[in-house]
Order: structure tokens, then C-alpha cells, then sequence
């Protein structure tokens, strides 16, 4: 697959990833700006400002942009991350024009208009409601994620807390987009099959336009050095409760992040990784257990997780969790462990490399935050290096009990 | 499309058919495997074992134990899936060319001499059992769960596992299941990626040892109209909106009119930011988030299902306003546009729906269940672009025009009661097993 990026004059970085094979494409466009991005009392902005794209733009009504993709056989929507918000169509190879036409609409003369912008606000209300405020495990991540990050805006959801839901304004998304929404904080990620004549001066014809303005500098809190662990029980009407613990790790860029990928699946990969293994299978305390990484622009979280079996205990569950990193720290890690690792990592990002969509994905994460195309395969060649005495080094250095963070959500009555 | 289905290939070999699907420019190997009778034929005092079965055919093969299967198809990055639907079972192997022998190895294991032990059955039903309590605690799903139950009553598409039918499984109803249905003659299997047809000859040689016999699928009758118009609440105090789901049964996949249903359907629920029901209920009215109908057509029947949520307060007004959508697309039928974009999407969609290996398998392996052909996805595409408005008119009052409906809410019945019964006197329920 060749890879490469241009510039536009006005700072418009275009990368484009070729797929002679495929008969279609994914035309993506990167904001690097997400809930990061903002500030106490205003959280959720640009969650709110990624629904706004789709209510109208200059050029075309509200709805209309999805309506045409679709005519025309396209898919397309959006998500709001904590560091970026990805714009997407994916469509048949014949279409780029169609797509290209419409995103410069939006990007460039979005309408933001009070009577679309009143309902839509209830509309991710009710989002709110089902993601978070009715779902348990919704209401655990946003308590894992506040409770790990107290200063940096990670402390905060991408959707928004309630009350500030309920008090943006159209005022704060035309200010937000005015700050965010310019060439030089957004790049395109073209991925699949199109015309190679074509690509370039039709992106050039339409976002060419779009006037150069600076990118504002963001000051963010640091995290403060943690220094216990902390705690936060939930108690809700749940047949099924539950357990999170979390520690926060490095950046995505960072030396040690990739690392922790190696860690998170010998601990989750598979039913033959350790927490699977001794948490389902031979103990059958968990109906289910496991683990991820968030890997961040200015952290990431390490999270491991067990939902209860019926009629088994959760705290001995949580003990034995919290116990298995433990574990890792003090003993043998075996090179087969690891080298398994290591080939789950390779097989992920080949499954990711055979589609349009992911493939933009793969690399548009790789430049947001590293500034490389091709990080992902720099990747690779990072994971084949890595051995048992750097992931007993990285576990000692960020894995400590009083740096972890524990969720639990126990049913209603229950200590 | 005409090239993506220029590479596929049908065989019969060694009594078992197949399609081989050859993609030269892609690393790995997908391997799909449809097996005909799916949950639809349990029993209801022991709803679960075509379930339980197909989840167990890699949890014990001879001379190995399911760590040890577990242990080396993760280091191999394989994955493995198996899934049992109404009529049905999809098993799915994916694979990097580099482990497509070894991986292959252990997929025909599977198939052909699963030991199914005792301690990993009672393992794979306390999980199960655990699964269904955990369904409690999502509104989202313990309220697709109850529309499931009562849209098909008595009739086996309401085959749903309950803590006391799991319990009830013995080792033997497995083995059973088993040796009826995971026979040479049910089974169609797909492989996609780099392969040559030598290559899957080789392969299923290994299949002479799966049971040769002809199987014989029990007849099912076919799903019936509802016979009562009925809401049925859930009663989840704690709960913080209403998820909501309106219906009624529907059609068989083999029906002629489904093609021209699936567009109407596109155009009324199913079409996203196209559909009547989101720009009506979400876009215009801020009543929710989502809102999509849906059919789901089967061998013997199907549903159609508009699927919502919203807060409590307003959970009458959206079942108003999606009621009167749906009436008054019954009643003026579509614009030449809309059906015009209907049209264009689902014959605009095929490179993307068709893009990897493993979409295309899962085409051929749903014509083959549906006993659709070789060339359904041409066919249905012909189909498609010849629908006329006036053939959404009819489908529209033949099947979306009904007397009885089902709805089901989960939700708070104390913040509900004010205002619910203006819709029709609500069943109230606080358990479902």
C-alpha cells in the first residue's frame, strides 16, 4: 500500500493511502481538537459541535449531507474523542467528488442556527442518558476516568456533564468552531481506491479556500503524581456487579506506550491470557473479565475489569484482579507469553490494513499523534524488541498500588 | 460487484459443499461455515442447546483440552467465533495466511470430533446463566429480549434461554444436537483470501470422518399474526429513560415481496439520517437520540421493529409520533425521490457491504440458507431497481398495516403510569424469568 501526504497553501495536510485493489474509499477528516479541548463548565463542546455538522451548511440543509452520501451508496458519521473528532464517508470509488463537495460545505461555512441547535441538544441529552446515566458500565467508565485524572481535562466525559449540557449555547459551538475548525488543525486521510489524477485537485478545488488561520495555544493542567490509591463504590439496582481498575500510563508517542499493548494482552488476549484464565476459567468468579489501553495525546489509562459470575463474591473477584498485576510484577514472565503477545499485535494490525476505513484509521492515529505516517509499522518492529526485563521495568514504574484506581458498582444494599 | 463475485467459485467436494472466494492482495484467510438449524429447534423446556452446542465445539477436542485450544489459537492471532441464530449456526475462522494450515487444523477438529466434557458444558451454562442476569441490568438489551419473547409467544423463534431451560441441558441433549445437525450434508462452508481450489480439496479431505447421514431438519410452522393488541412494561425503577420497542410479525425471507419491503422499510426507519421516523422523532421533534425500524425475515417468518428510547416524560409522545409516522407512510406512500435514493443506496452500496473477504462469505453463506442462488446478490439488485411506488403502497398495507401490535417498554412505571394508558392499558411485569 503506498502512502503519502501533500500540503495544501493553507496548511491543509492531505494524506493519501492507495488500494488499487479495493472499489472504494474512505474519505476522512481529522479535527485535532476533542473534549481536551475544553474547559470546566463547558465540557461536551465538541461532542455537541460534531452533531452540528450534520444540521446544515451553507450550501446544503440540515440532514442533507447524509442524505446525499446515502443516495449515492455512501456510509458516513462522525465520533468525538477525548483528543480529536473524525469525520467520515465511505462510498464507491466513483463518488470522491460527492464526498469532498459536501465536507468543505461544513468545514468551511457551517451553518450553526439556534432553531436546529435547541432540539439537537435534547437529542444528545438522551444520548447522555443512554450511554451513561442509564448503563452501568457507562457510569463506571466516567467514574474510572474522573477519578483517575483529577486536573487534565481527561477528568472530564466527551459528552459533557449534565448541567453543562443543559447550559451551552449556540454562542459557545460558533465560538468553538470558529477556534478549532481551521485547515491548520484538521487533516484529510483519503484511503482505498480513486482516481490518482483526480484525488489531490479536487480536495485543492474545494477546501483551497478555506482561510489560513493560526491554531490557538491550548494550556492544559498536568496531571498532579498520584499518591494513594483511590476508591469510588456505585451502588445501582444491578443483577451483575462489577469491578474497574485503572493506572495511568504514558502518552501514545511515548517510548514506553507500546509496551503496555504487550502487558494488556498478556494479561486480556484471549481465553488463554492470564486474567481469562484464572478469573473465568479456573476460579469461575467472572462471567466475564479483562482489560484495555486508552492511549492518549497526553496520557493514557491502563484499565483491567471482572463482572461478577452469578452468585460469587465481587470483593474477592476485585482482590484477585488487583492480584494478578501483582503477579506480573513479581514473577516469570515467559518469553511464549509474550511472543503470543506480540503475534495478536501483529494479526490486529493486519486485520486493520484489509479494510478502507480501518486503514485510514491505522495511519490518521499514527500522524495525529506521532506526526509519522507509517508509525504503525514502526510499531511492529517496536513490539518484536520488546522483552521481559523492559516490561518488569515499565510494570515497576507505573503499575504501583498507590497509583491505582478502583470502580466498583455493587448492587443496591450491598458494602 | 460484477468483479468482487467474479472471484468466487462453488464446489462440491468430498460430499461437502462450498465456495472458495480468491483474494490475491490480502494477508489473511477467512474460513465461514454455516450449519442449517439453529435455536429455533430446541425444546423450550431446554432453550439453549444449539447455543450451548456451537460454543462448546472448541472447548475439548480429542487430546486436547479447551485451554490448550485457547492457548494456541491465541498465539497464533486466530480468531474464532461461533454464532447461533433462529435458524442457524455461523462459525467463523480468521486467520494469518501464515497459520492458515495450522489454525485449519484445529477448525476441523471442531467440527468433526468436539468432546464436549462434562466440566466445560457446566462452565459454559453457569455463563450463560450469568449472561442472561446481566441482560437485567442493560434496558437496552432486557428490552430487545422481551419483544423477542412476546412478539413470537408459542412459536419456536421465541425459543429464549431461560435460567431454568439452561439448567435443565444435560450433556446428552448436546451430543445429540450434535450428531444431528454437524453432519457433511448440512454443513456449506466459504474460504476467502489467497487459496487455490487445490488447496481447499486438500483441506476437506479430512471432513470423511464427520457423519455422512442425511439430516433431517424438523419442520417449524410458520410465524402467525399477532392476536392481541398488547403494551407490556417492564417495570425498572432505577431506570433513567424508556427503551422502546413497537412491532409486529412479518415475513418470511423467501417471500416475493421482500425486496420491495426492504426498500419501503429503508425509506420509513431503516435508512439513517434518510428514513421518515429519525428526521420526524430525532431530528425535528429532539426526542431521542435513535430511532430505526428494522425487519428481520427468517425461513418461517420474521418481525418488523421500530427501536427507540427516550425519557420518560416523553415516551407516550414518541410512540404518538412514531405511530403517525408509520400511518401516514402507509397512507401517502413515497415520493419518486425517496424511493429514487432507496434505489441508488442499496445498489450504490455494494462495494462497500462487499469489501472484505469475510462480508462476501457472509453473503454467500446467508443465499445459501435462504436457499437464494448462486446469484442472489445480482438478482436482488435487479429486484431492487424495478421496485415502483406503487409496490410500496401495497407491501406497506399488506405487512406495515396491522390491527395488532405489540409494544414493549422498560422503563419506570411510576414516572410512566401518568401518561401511558392514554395509549392503551400497559401489562406491567417486573421479571422475565
Amino acid at each position: 500500500m503506498n502512502i503519502k501526504k501533500t500540503t495544501l497553501e493553507n496548511g491543509l495536510d492531505i494524506i493519501l493511502i492507495k488500494n488499487r485493489f479495493s472499489e472504494s474509499f474512505s474519505f476522512q477528516l481529522w479535527v485535532k481538537a476533542g473534549s481536551r479541548n475544553e474547559e470546566t463548565s463547558k465540557t461536551g463542546l465538541s461532542h455537541m459541535l460534531e452533531h452540528m455538522m450534520f444540521k446544515g451548511s451553507k450550501n446544503f440543509g440540515p440532514q442533507k449531507h447524509a442524505q446525499i452520501i446515502q443516495a449515492n451508496g455512501g456510509e458516513l458519521n462522525a465520533f468525538t474523542s477525548n483528543d480529536k473528532t473524525v469525520f467520515y464517508d465511505n462510498m464507491s470509488s466513483d463518488k470522491l467528488e460527492t464526498a469532498v463537495k459536501l465536507e468543505a460545505d461544513r468545514f468551511i461555512n457551517l451553518s450553526l442556527d439556534e432553531k436546529e441547535f435547541l432540539p439537537e441538544r435534547e437529542v444528545v441529552y438522551e444520548e447522555r442518558r443512554l450511554r451513561t446515566d442509564n448503563s452501568p458500565y457507562g457510569k463506571a467508565i466516567e467514574m474510572l476516568f474522573a477519578l483517575s485524572f483529577i486536573a487534565h481535562p481527561y477528568h472530564w466525559p466527551v459528552i459533557g456533564w449534565s448541567s453543562d449540557i443543559e447550559n451551552w449555547s449556540i454562542e459557545d459551538i460558533r465560538d468553538y468552531y470558529k477556534k478549532w475548525y481551521n485547515p491548520q488543525n484538521v487533516f484529510i486521510v483519503l484511503s482505498g481506491n480513486y482516481n490518482d489524477t483526480e484525488a489531490i485537485p479536487l480536495i485543492k478545488k474545494y477546501f483551497g479556500r478555506w482561510r489560513k488561520q493560526d491554531v490557538p495555544k491550548l494550556r492544559i493542567s498536568k496531571e498532579p503524581e498520584q499518591e494513594g490509591e483511590r476508591l469510588s463504590t456505585i451502588n445501582m439496582d444491578v443483577k451483575i456487579p462489577f469491578v474497574f481498575a485503572s493506572y495511568i500510563i504514558p502518552e501514545y508517542s511515548s517510548e514506553d506506550s507500546p509496551v503496555f499493548d504487550i502487558i494488556e494482552k498478556i494479561l486480556s488476549g484471549g481465553e488463554s491470557s492470564r486474567i481469562y484464565k484464572e478469573l473465568v476459567y479456573n476460579e469461575r468468579l467472572a462471567l466475564s473479565a479483562g482489560g484495555g489501553v486508552y492511549s492518549f495525546k497526553d496520557y493514557g489509562l491502563f484499565f483491567t475489569y471482572g463482572l461478577q459470575n452469578k452468585e460469587k463474591n465481587i470483593m474477592i473477584l476485585k482482590d484477585k484482579l488487583l492480584n494478578l498485576i501483582e503477579n506480573l510484577k513479581n514473577s516469570k514472565i515467559d518469553s511464549i507469553e509474550i511472543e503470543k503477545a506480540k503475534n495478536q499485535l501483529k494479526a490486529e494490525i493486519v486485520e486493520k490494513t484489509e479494510k478502507n476505513f480501518s486503514m485510514g484509521m491505522l495511519v490518521g492515529d499514527s500522524y495525529f499523534y506521532t506526526g509519522e505516517l507509517e508509525y504503525y509499522k514502526k510499531l511492529l518492529d517496536r513490539y518484536s524488541m520488546i522483552k521481559e526485563s523492559e516490561i518488569k521495568d515499565v510494570l515497576s514504574r507505573y503499575f504501583s498500588r498507590d497509583k491505582r484506581n478502583i470502580v466498583m458498582i455493587l448492587a443496591k444494599g450491598d458494602k | 460487484m460484477i468483479n468482487i463475485m467474479d472471484n468466487t467459485e462453488y464446489f462440491e467436494i468430498n460430499g461437502i459443499k462450498g465456495a472458495l472466494i480468491n483474494r490475491d492482495d490480502i494477508e489473511s484467510i477467512t474460513v465461514s461455515i454455516l450449519i442449517k438449524g439453529g435455536n429455533s429447534l430446541d425444546y423450550f423446556s431446554k432453550s439453549g442447546v444449539a447455543s450451548l452446542t456451537s460454543t462448546l465445539i472448541n472447548k475439548g477436542i480429542k487430546g486436547m483440552s479447551a485451554m490448550e485450544i485457547a492457548d494456541k489459537l491465541d498465539s497464533m492471532g486466530t480468531s474464532f467465533l461461533s454464532t447461533t441464530g433462529k435458524d442457524a449456526v455461523f462459525i467463523n475462522l480468521w486467520t494469518l495466511k501464515e497459520n492458515f494450515k495450522k489454525s485449519m487444523n484445529l477448525l476441523k477438529k471442531f467440527i468433526i470430533e468436539p468432546s464436549f466434557p462434562t466440566d466445560e458444558i457446566e462452565r459454559e451454562k453457569e455463563k450463560t446463566l450469568s449472561s442472561l442476569f446481566q441482560k437485567l441490568d442493560s434496558p437496552a438489551d432486557l428490552s430487545s429480549y422481551v419483544f423477542e419473547k412476546y412478539i413470537y409467544e408459542n412459536h419456536p423463534y421465541g425459543n429464549l434461554p431461560t435460567p431454568e431451560s439452561i439448567s435443565n441441558i444435560q450433556r446428552e441433549d448436546i451430543v445429540s444436537f450434535y450428531n444431528n445437525y454437524y453432519r457433511k450434508s448440512n454443513l456449506f462452508i466459504v474460504f476467502a483470501g489467497n487459496l487455490n481450489l487445490k488447496e481447499v480439496k486438500r483441506e476437506l479431505t479430512d471432513f470423511d470422518n464427520l457423519n455422512n447421514n442425511p439430516t433431517n431438519i424438523k419442520n417449524i410452522p410458520e410465524v402467525e399474526e399477532l392476536k392481541n393488541n398488547r403494551i407490556i412494561l417492564f417495570n425498572k425503577p432505577d431506570a433513567m429513560q424508556s427503551q422502546i420497542r413497537y412491532g409486529f410479525t412479518s415475513i418470511k425471507r423467501k417471500n416475493e415481496n421482500y425486496e420491495s419491503l426492504k426498500v419501503a422499510n429503508y425509506i420509513l426507519g431503516g435508512g439513517g439520517f434518510s428514513s421518515r421516523l429519525l428526521l420526524k422523532v430525532r431530528s425535528e421533534a429532539g426526542l431521542t437520540y435513535s430511532i430505526s425500524s428494522s425487519i428481520k425475515a427468517n425461513l418461517y417468518g420474521g418481525k418488523f421493529v421500530i427501536s427507540s428510547f427516550t425519557k420518560h416524560d416523553t415516551t407516550v409522545k414518541a410512540l404518538e409520533l412514531s405511530e403517525k409516522v408509520l400511518k401516514d407512510f402507509i397512507k401517502t406512500g413515497v415520493t419518486d425521490r425517496e424511493l429514487g435514493d432507496a434505489i441508488s443506496y442499496y445498489t450504490g452500496n455494494i462495494p462497500l457491504s462487499l469489501e472484505t473477504p469475510a462480508d462476501i462469505a457472509y453473503k454467500v453463506l446467508y443465499s445459501e440458507l435462504y436457499s437464494l442462488g448462486k446469484n442472489h446478490i445480482k438478482e436482488e439488485m435487479e429486484k431492487i431497481r424495478k421496485v415502483k411506488p406503487e409496490d410500496i403502497k401495497d407491501v406497506s398495507r399488506s405487512f406495515l398495516n396491522k390491527d395488532k401490535r405489540l409494544i414493549t417498554i422498560v422503563g419506570n412505571y411510576d414516572k410512566l403510569k401518568k401518561n401511558i394508558n392514554d395509549f392503551g392499558e400497559p401489562e406491567i411485569i417486573d421479571k422475565i424469568f
